[in-house]
């Protein structure tokens, strides 16, 4: 006990000294130490844009769908359209709704020498949504993501972060239903079916984009004459829900420890458990021998990294940057037994110009921003859908 | 829609420069808007984070409303089916709502401020149980303008949007239980053993309404407010049974009974039915809100209550086809906050811990038809 009040005593002697050195504490900071970025297409802020696709293979028509052969038993993804391209249907409208925040800040500032410090506890989260720009303006899907970790900020110049990142896809409920009826789909509690090319195949699911979590570890530094300089690198943690199953690394294991049948994730999440896709066992074994030629170095990372350059004036700015991510699943074509250790890993681009607004929403600013994008689709569960387009519209982060 | 945009821009256009050499001082943004969005409306402009905790089992929801007809007599309906053939107990659900409410170009002229409205959500519910599945998605905005006298009258108007979905793993595990089958030109789903033609899930659309609103702030820290929502006569409405007689559609400009009644497969004497059932009556869909709160500042924090009650006249049509009756009560919702918030937590925003009590509709668009008793807990900005 005596221990336990000397302990204490010395923990409030430190921090009344630190105090008087400058130490201080805030809760809830909307200027969070770690900045989003303008062009990363994954970014916590809102954003409301118009886009408008570069050429009609740019323009989502289909999805892809996970099916099974009758007769061979084997499972592929397969792309399904759910529309006929028309000429007019390359616009669309893109809603974010985001938030990035430190939830409570502790700042040493000490008017010395020593650097300036922040570390803050830190949350993010956003919501995305794609609607076509033509016909009924139908839903396409929409996206949950957040962030839960912690950020470092060193003498205003370079700031790191790190903790858990989440991604969750899903399709839009127009779009499913004209999907279902022009590719024949028939459900029932013993199996659907979905024809393709005038075969009626057994449907075991649509193919969805899940991290359920990541790591994600990144690392910014301010530099003079307005850049910045940032990298980020996301790693889907063992055991954790990844999807699809073709994404998954080798020898991951089963979240669900109970599940003893399945006893890796490419088993639970490929194989025949409700929510598994109903991939045949030889298949599934097939990709862990396939994913095991990595020798250890298929992860499923996401790395990305941008450069910025913003010039700001009292009362508006302009900010210009480029974004480039790198996704390690493009090794596995996004097709079952697509894997190679040679195949490279699947680029994005974005480059983006805008006017800036600076703290007119809080700490936050308002951009009119125009962006060029040469990667996926902006819904992840299109992840396999390249897309060449150009956006303006409002951003807020 | 595009001519009241066209008109706004050029009147903000060709205002300016007059407006600037009056002196007259502007805000370009200003994140604390004029009309204060109330904290017990669902369907406010806010952003939240919350656990919804049903009240009964007959609180959750475990079916989906489709809109079938009967192969041999033509007839449509809309039936409740099963999401899912299992019974779940004590189930609990996660509500996401990502919102915000702005306003633009603020005037102050002392005794009147004046401001353009912008505000929208896109809204979430994921269930707590199973695989977490989507229960579905709301988008909602407004686009209009709000006038502020002496600091405490405050009135709004513009156009509101409501457009609600449905999640996608939610339908698969629907489609599947129901045993649906999909062609080109018409669906078929199971209903008690019996095969019926499906026109889809029944939806929510306000694409879209008038929306005025009051707001008077009062002595101790109590505020009253008041919101009409009305339909434009030429705009879309879905589900076909809420649609009133009279109304236009915006594309091809005619009777929006007949286009939304043809999109979901209704056959042309219930539609003329219809038709016939709102023809002369007052229905026009109308939505009511009104609320009162009360806030008391303790030190850095507001400790808020709140008490909100919505009526809808859609109601009066029972969520049937062929059911309006101008003798049937208005559908109400009643909803009770308190929430603790840290002021100018977040900008001009509130950060508040909020729990609160509601009886009336599921917080989502596409799920009107079912009624819920809940608790609902969680962290909200303001």
């Amino acid at each position: 006990m005596k221990r336990l009040m000397l302990a204490a005593a010395l923990a409030a002697l430190s921090i009344s000294m630190l105090a008087a050195s400058g130490l201080s504490f805030s809760p809830f900071c909307t200027d969070p130490a770690y900045q989003e970025s303008a062009s990363d297409p994954y970014s916590f802020s809102s954003k409301l844009a118009m886009q408008f696709s570069i050429g009609q293979s740019s323009a989502p028509m289909g999805i892809k769908a996970i099916i099974k052969d009758k007769v061979t038993g084997q499972s592929s993804y397969q792309y399904l359209e759910y529309r006929s391209m028309t000429s007019n249907a390359l616009a669309y409208l893109n809603m974010k709704g985001g938030f990035s925040m430190g939830l409570a800040r502790l700042s040493l500032d000490t008017d010395t020498w020593f650097p300036k410090l922040s570390l803050e506890a830190n949350v993010a989260g956003y919501l995305n949504t794609v609607f076509c720009g033509f016909e009924k303006n139908d839903a396409l899907g929409y996206d949950g993501s957040y962030f839960i970790g912690a950020s470092l900020k060193v003498a205003d110049i370079v700031a790191l972060r790190f903790g858990l990142h989440h991604f969750s896809g899903h399709y839009g409920d127009e779009m499913l239903e004209k999907f279902y009826a022009r590719n024949n789909a028939s459900f029932s509690s013993s199996g659907n079916t979905i024809e393709y090319n005038g075969t009626e195949y057994t449907l075991s699911g649509l193919v969805e984009y899940v991290r359920d979590n990541s790591y994600l570890l990144g690392a910014s530094v301010n530099l003079p004459f307005g850049f910045r300089i940032y990298t980020e690198a996301e790693l889907p943690k063992n055991p954790s829900w990844l999807r699809p199953f073709i994404h998954v690394p080798a020898d991951y294991e089963n979240p669900v420890a109970t599940d003893t049948g399945h006893p890796t994730l490419i088993d639970r999440i490929g194989g025949n458990t409700a929510d598994g896709e109903q991939v045949s066992q030889d298949q599934l074994d097939a990709e862990q021998a396939l994913k095991r030629t990595s020798e250890g170095s298929y992860k499923a990372w996401r790395i990305h990294a941008g450069l910025e350059w913003s010039k700001i004036w009292t009362k508006i700015g302009i900010l210009a940057s480029c974004d480039v991510q790198m996704h390690q699943d493009g090794q596995t074509l996004h097709t079952i037994g697509g894997y190679s250790k040679t195949n490279p890993w699947e680029l994005e681009v974005t480059a983006s110009l805008s006017a800036v607004f600076p703290d007119c929403i809080g700490a936050s600013s308002l951009k009119i921003t125009a962006e060029y994008h040469d990667g996926r689709f902006p819904l992840l569960n299109y992840f396999y859908q390249r897309s060449r387009y150009a956006s303006i519209g409002f951003q807020v982060f | 829609m595009k001519k009241a945009l066209l008109i706004l821009a050029l009147a903000l256009i060709g205002s300016a420069p007059l407006l600037l050499a009056s002196g007259i001082g502007f805000t370009g943004l200003a994140d604390n808007p004029l009309f204060r969005e109330p904290s017990s409306d669902p369907y406010s402009f806010t952003s939240q984070l919350g656990i919804i905790r049903p009240a009964d089992a007959l609180s959750s929801p475990m079916e989906i409303m489709a809109c079938v007809s009967d192969p041999e007599t033509g007839k449509s309906s809309y039936v409740s089916l099963p999401i899912r053939s299992n019974a779940v107990s004590d189930p609990e659900y996660l509500n996401m709502k990502a919102g915000t409410s702005l306003g633009l170009l603020r005037t102050d002229l002392g005794f009147v401020k004046a401001e353009l409205s912008l505000a929208g959500y896109i809204n979430t519910v994921f269930e707590g149980f199973g695989g977490t599945d989507c229960l579905g998605l709301d988008g909602s905005y407004f686009l209009g303008f709000a006038i502020q006298g002496l600091d405490c009258l405050t009135l709004r108007f513009g156009l509101h949007h409501f457009s609600g979905h449905y999640g996608d793993e939610i339908l698969e595990t629907y489609y599947s239980t129901n045993s649906a089958v999909f062609e080109p030109f018409m669906s078929t789903i199971d209903v008690n053993g019996k095969t019926m033609n499906l026109s889809g899930p029944v939806q929510y659309v306000r694409d879209n309404s008038y929306l005025m609103s009051l707001s008077c702030d009062g002595p101790l820290g109590l505020r009253a407010y008041a919101q009409a929502e009305l339909p434009r006569r030429e705009s879309w409405i879905r589900p076909f049974a809420h649609v009133p007689s009279g109304y236009t559609n915006p594309s091809t400009h005619t009777d929006l009974i007949d286009r939304i009644g043809g999109s979901e497969a209704i056959s042309a004497d219930q539609k003329a039915d219809e038709n016939a059932l709102k023809t002369g009556s007052s229905y026009r869909g109308w939505r009511l809100n009104g609320g009162l709160e009360w806030s008391v500042l303790l030190k850095d924090m507001t400790l808020l209550a709140g008490l909100d009650l919505q009526a809808h006249q859609d109601g009066q049509t029972a969520h049937q086809i062929g059911s309006y009756d101008p003798s049937r009560q208005w559908e109400t919702e009643l909803t009770a906050t308190i929430a603790i918030m840290l002021k100018s937590a977040l900008g001009a925003r509130s950060l508040g811990l909020w729990a609160s009590y509601h009886d009336g509709r599921f917080p989502l668009l596409n799920f009107f038809y079912q009624r819920t008793q809940c608790l609902s807990i969680g962290l909200r900005v303001y």
